[in-house]
């Protein structure tokens, strides 16, 4: 071994990072070499020197402090709430907008619609003119005394068809309340069944579909026609109405050529 | 390795596996910058880079994987704006030293470093040596006789092969005998 070879394995047997075979080839170069054996033992002094003098310097505090506040958090104030159990409060705020959404839900669905409160108005109409025996207000079967007493009395001119020989006579008529309006409302009586029928003007009658309907235990039917509305109640058969309106439009049909031809 | 769930749970891992670590960063950073200040700002941005790579961490020696990252930061992030001239002072120091270390060879045994690590100010002496060292040298030996890593170790941190931590190691040395033997000449 040279004095070069030698310098080197010096500061890895310093280390301990020499293998036994290395160590003991050293060992025997630095009894032979006295300048190598002055310089380990300079590099030994050195080595104790540092580790016993080397400043090993201490991060200040506030660094600390510095590096914590810069590392990501929930929210500033973590500390505080960490305790709290998170996902039970979650669940719970969830399950109380869920029930919150379904009671509103609820609420929205059993409003009545349009439609529905027309039909409730127009029971309730049928059943008080039944009831309070105040089905007309003019009680003729013939038409030419019912349409004219409407006259003045309504800003339309509801159709009044006795139709008596086809099984539904004319009652009477009588100005009835519906849908926020004063409505025309015409009396028929079909076998022992009484049929009311409601007309008033509405823009968007001719696009009506006809519907029939059953609402507590009467049966409707509401068509549009010429920009009238028309509704039919009774506590006949869906069937009869359904009749009942045929009758009346072929009725009308019959009636209105000649009239405007007039 | 346990599933991080948030950053909240990364936090408090980080917290706990790698700040303890923090007097060990700082001391190599402060040997490489050779100031407070710097220190401080290069353990800083050390400390949010080892965050965000705190996921690939796949266990091991966490103090040898946060050193290779201060190292790391220190030459990425702070030498090429801070240090520029600090390094050129360094390699006239070097040239300097060169001479120093040949004069040494044939030192007297008055002038022997065991006689200045045997005087009071051996601290002076020591500290101020380590920091005349040029950083090539400097953050090998911090590393290995206060940190005291393995040379494996060492190679690990500064990304070089073990034989060239012990070279350096070996050059650094020779140079800090001579600064030595210059500082009792000196003083």
């Amino acid at each position: 071994m040279d004095c070069k070879e030698s310098q080197v394995l010096m500061t890895a047997r310093l280390d301990d990072e020499l293998d036994a075979a290395a160590m003991a080839r050293l060992a025997e170069h630095l009894a032979a070499c006295p300048g190598c054996t002055e310089e380990y033992d300079a590099l030994l002094t050195l080595h104790a020197g540092i580790r016993a003098h080397g400043t090993r310097f201490a991060a200040p505090p506030h660094l600390k402090h510095r590096i914590e506040a810069a590392l990501p958090r929930k929210s500033p104030v973590k500390r505080k709430f960490s305790r709290w159990p998170w996902a039970w409060i979650n669940f719970g705020v969830a399950l109380a907008s869920s029930a919150a959404f379904c009671v509103t839900l609820g609420l929205y669905l059993t409003v009545p619609s349009a439609t529905e409160r027309l039909d409730e108005e127009i029971v309730a109409s049928h059943y008080r003119s039944l009831l309070a025996n105040h089905l007309t207000d003019v009680a003729s079967s013939d038409q030419h005394t019912v349409k004219p007493w409407f006259t003045g009395k309504l800003d339309f001119s509801p159709p009044a068809y006795d139709l008596a020989s086809e099984g539904f006579a004319l009652a009477g008529g009588r100005l009835d309340y519906l849908n926020g309006r004063t409505v025309a409302a015409l009396a028929y009586q079909h076998r022992r069944h009484v049929i009311n029928l409601f007309v008033w003007p509405e823009k968007t009658a001719d696009s009506v579909v006809p519907q029939s309907r059953s609402e507590q235990g009467f049966q409707l039917l509401t068509w549009g026609d010429h920009g009238l509305r028309y509704s039919a109640i009774s506590d006949a058969a869906a069937q009869d109405l359904v009749e009942f309106r045929g009758l009346l439009e072929a009725r009308m049909r019959k009636d209105s050529p000649p009239q405007s031809m007039r | 390795m346990s599933l991080r769930l948030d950053n909240d749970d990364k936090t408090s891992e980080f917290e706990a596996i790698v700040l303890p670590h923090l007097n060990a960063a700082y001391n190599l950073a402060r040997w490489l910058t050779r100031n407070d200040h710097d220190a401080e700002d290069l353990v800083q941005a050390a400390f949010m880079r080892a965050f965000r790579f705190f996921d690939g961490f796949r266990g091991g020696d966490v103090r040898v994987w946060l050193l290779t990252i201060v190292r790391h930061t220190y030459y990425t992030n702070l030498r090429d704006s801070r240090h520029e001239q600090g390094n050129v002072a360094f390699d006239e120091e070097m040239h300097l030293d060169e001479n120093g270390e040949l004069d040494s060879s044939n030192g007297r045994a008055g002038d022997s470093p065991e006689s200045i690590l045997s005087r009071g100010d051996t601290r002076n002496a020591v500290n101020q040596a380590l920091e005349r060292l040029p950083y090539t040298y400097r953050e090998i030996v911090v590393l290995k006789e206060m940190d005291d890593l393995s040379y494996k170790e060492i190679a690990e941190v500064a990304g070089i092969p073990i034989g060239t931590v012990m070279s350096r190691l070996s050059r650094g040395r020779k140079l800090l005998l001579a600064y030595l033997k210059q500082y009792a000449i000196g003083g």
